[in-house]
């Protein structure tokens, strides 16, 4: 098959980071063994929760980035050393010029300002404004992914809340359709800090136990720390994204649409732009929160759009990690990269019993079977839906 | 990239509730308030200033491109987004059992002006959000210009902040501004059109009003447009490592 008619652009290498491993071949393996990986708070919580901690030590940032150094960027510089030599391939093949960045993250490193403020209010000198921002903002975070990948295309940081990294999945590719670049680091990063773990308190929605999506039992939501990576080419060999599908829901902040219809609409489109149907889709890889009514709404949208006897496999990987908020896109769409690659769908652990007015294909146990193509959903605040489409390398 | 049209522009800062004032220098104290009749009641109260002032500029841009709000696909860039709503979080945090307001939380995303819009007009188009520093409106029209060559579409970008307040406020502006572009294919009642996003532009001055706000670096590209002056305007105040830095070239399109 010739490049022309090929669809979609190839994914070829990806890396993640999160509570399962520092290293991509750990998380795939704890993935694989189906075993969560999750713990308690920082210790500056005021309450007891679970977390998807990485409780690894991250180095801090080489020397020549030293300025930009928070928890979030050491996440990144982690990941990212997985990617020097694709990445540097890339650079030969394309031309610095040519790749570009894109990247989704919604909390960044706020947990530089959260100390900072707690240092300000304590009458204690704090950084100087372009320092802090450096450490706690994403423009300090799109430094850091230019020197660390030497990319010198177009740079963006999507903040859709928890669809912001899956958003950069369909950033990118139309960037390649537009010619904008050759190719393009995507992903995200996001580590946690109190803010979110305040605030999703606040809104009852933390789980004090393992976070259980499509269970019986679901009591809510684990809040995990992740970064994830992947790089997108023009040509290459590797599983392929071959649609992506946006919408959003003007239902409300934070409930979706109990009806389902953006996340349908995000997944019809991500089916429709990669020319497939429904019926080729073998696996999804549910946003999946854990929360009664995010998991009932996305079960009612993944019905609509299969079909009620479809059996296509329903998984949601946040109860081995949480949810990582900006970062749950790239770190599910290197999961799901991973089965299409290797013929696995993971179990979706902590979901038996299930939930029986779910009526999804949810497996408890990991399945060895090979699928052509999978979806990759992400949700947000404010409504805000993406689906990828992932295909098996041509 | 495929060139793309200017059709329609935005704009509010204090004392300027429209391009054109701003380019004539025409400062009215009356304007004090942005135009808020796109939001429906409860989201009106609740919402922030930077929420405010990007949904005027947002709805002045789609009306002059004779965009319905309820339909238009955008693009939303901000360095700092729900800036005050952060701060207000932050104080509650660090008062008593440091509860947080499950509302000042959820309002306290990047995207709440977005969603706000979407929500008050109905809009079930894709929207994204983006932040960063001074590459954001070069980011912003990247993904714009992407987004309405991908869809066939008019597609309105904002780009929207609010003055920086203490401690953090470091930017060498004390007030808020927000301006607008809609971009589309059809060049018939255009103002300009707009190509070549290219690393090729001198570094941008930063503005007298507006320091080192980083979402002012779309106003050289707004006066141009206005103005009808053709030329090559940067989007940045400082290169990101290597100059020149990120520049677009705007050609007037003839009434």
């Amino acid at each position: 098959m010739n490049e022309a008619t090929r669809r979609g652009f190839p994914v070829t290498a990806w890396s993640a980071v999160n509570s399962l491993g520092t290293r991509t071949q750990e998380v795939i393996s704890a993935l694989r063994s189906g075993v969560p990986s999750l713990s308690g708070p920082p210790e500056n919580t005021p309450f007891e929760t679970i977390c998807g901690r990485v409780d690894a030590d991250l180095p801090p940032l080489e020397s020549r980035l030293e300025g930009y150094d928070s928890r979030n960027n050491r996440l990144v510089q982690r990941a990212l050393s997985e990617l020097e030599e694709p990445l540097s391939a890339a650079r030969d093949k394309w031309g610095p010029q040519r790749i570009g960045i894109c990247v989704g993250s919604s909390t960044t490193a706020m947990d530089k300002l959260e100390e900072a403020y707690t240092d300000h209010l304590s009458g204690r000198k704090i950084s100087s404004g372009p320092e802090l921002f450096a450490r706690g903002s994403a423009e300090g975070l799109v430094r850091v992914l230019r020197e660390l990948t030497g990319g010198q295309g177009p740079a963006a940081v999507i903040s859709n809340a928890c669809a912001s990294s899956g958003k950069a999945f369909a950033s990118a590719k139309r960037w390649l359709e537009a010619d904008v670049a050759d190719a393009v680091l995507v992903g995200g990063a996001d580590s946690l800090c109190q803010t979110t773990l305040r605030g999703f308190r606040s809104l009852g929605l933390l789980s004090d136990e393992p976070s259980r999506p499509f269970s019986r039992d679901r009591r809510g939501i684990n809040i995990g720390e992740a970064a994830a990576f992947a790089l997108l080419e023009r040509r290459g060999e590797g599983p392929r994204l071959l649609g992506v599908g946006e919408s959003t829901d003007a239902h409300h902040m934070t409930t979706p649409d109990p009806e389902g219809r953006g996340a349908c609409a995000a997944m019809e489109t991500a089916v429709r732009d990669a020319r497939v149907s429904m019926a080729d889709v073998g696996y999804v890889n549910a946003h999946g929160t854990g929360t009664p009514i995010n998991d009932a709404v996305e079960a009612r949208a993944i019905r609509d759009c299969l079909g009620p006897n479809s059996d296509s496999l329903v998984v949601s990987t946040k109860g081995y990690i949480g949810h990582t908020l900006g970062t749950a896109g790239a770190t599910e769409a290197v999961f799901v990269l991973e089965s299409l690659r290797g013929g696995w769908i993971p179990a979706s652990v902590g979901a038996d019993p299930l939930d029986p007015d779910l009526e999804i294909n949810v497996p408890f146990e990991l399945c060895e079977i090979q699928v052509d193509v999978a979806l990759s959903n992400s949700f947000a605040f404010g409504g805000s839906n993406v689906c990828l489409a992932f295909g098996v390398a041509e | 990239m495929n060139p793309l049209f200017v059709r329609g522009l935005g704009l509010w800062t204090p004392g300027f509730s429209s391009p054109g004032a701003w380019c004539l220098g025409d400062r009215d104290p009356e304007v004090t308030q942005p135009a808020t009749s796109l939001l429906t009641g409860a989201l009106k109260r609740r919402s922030s200033e930077v929420t405010r002032i990007a949904i005027d500029a947002f709805s002045q841009a789609a009306a002059q491109a004779g965009c319905d709000p309820a339909a238009v696909p955008s693009v939303w860039a901000t360095a700092h987004g729900e800036h005050s709503t952060a701060l207000h979080l932050l104080g509650m945090m660090n008062k008593g059992e440091g509860k947080v307001s499950p509302a000042n939380f959820h309002n306290s995303v990047h995207n709440t002006p977005s969603a706000y819009a979407s929500i008050s007009a109905g809009n079930t188009a894709p929207s994204t959000t983006l932040t960063g520093g001074s590459e954001l409106v070069c980011a912003a029209l990247t993904e714009t210009m992407c987004l309405a060559g991908s869809l066939e579409r008019d597609v309105v970008v904002v780009f929207a902040d609010e003055a920086l307040k203490r401690p953090f406020d470091v930017s060498g502006s004390n007030l808020p501004l927000a301006i607008a572009f809609c971009l589309g294919q059809e060049r018939a009642g255009s103002l300009a059109q707009i190509s070549s996003l290219q690393r090729n532009g001198t570094a941008l001055s930063p503005h007298a009003h507006f320091g080192f706000l980083h979402v002012s670096a779309a106003l050289p590209l707004l006066e141009r447009i206005v103005e009808r002056r053709p030329g090559r305007v940067a989007l940045e105040f400082e290169s990101s490592g290597t100059d020149p830095v990120w520049a677009v070239d705007v050609e007037p399109v003839a009434d």
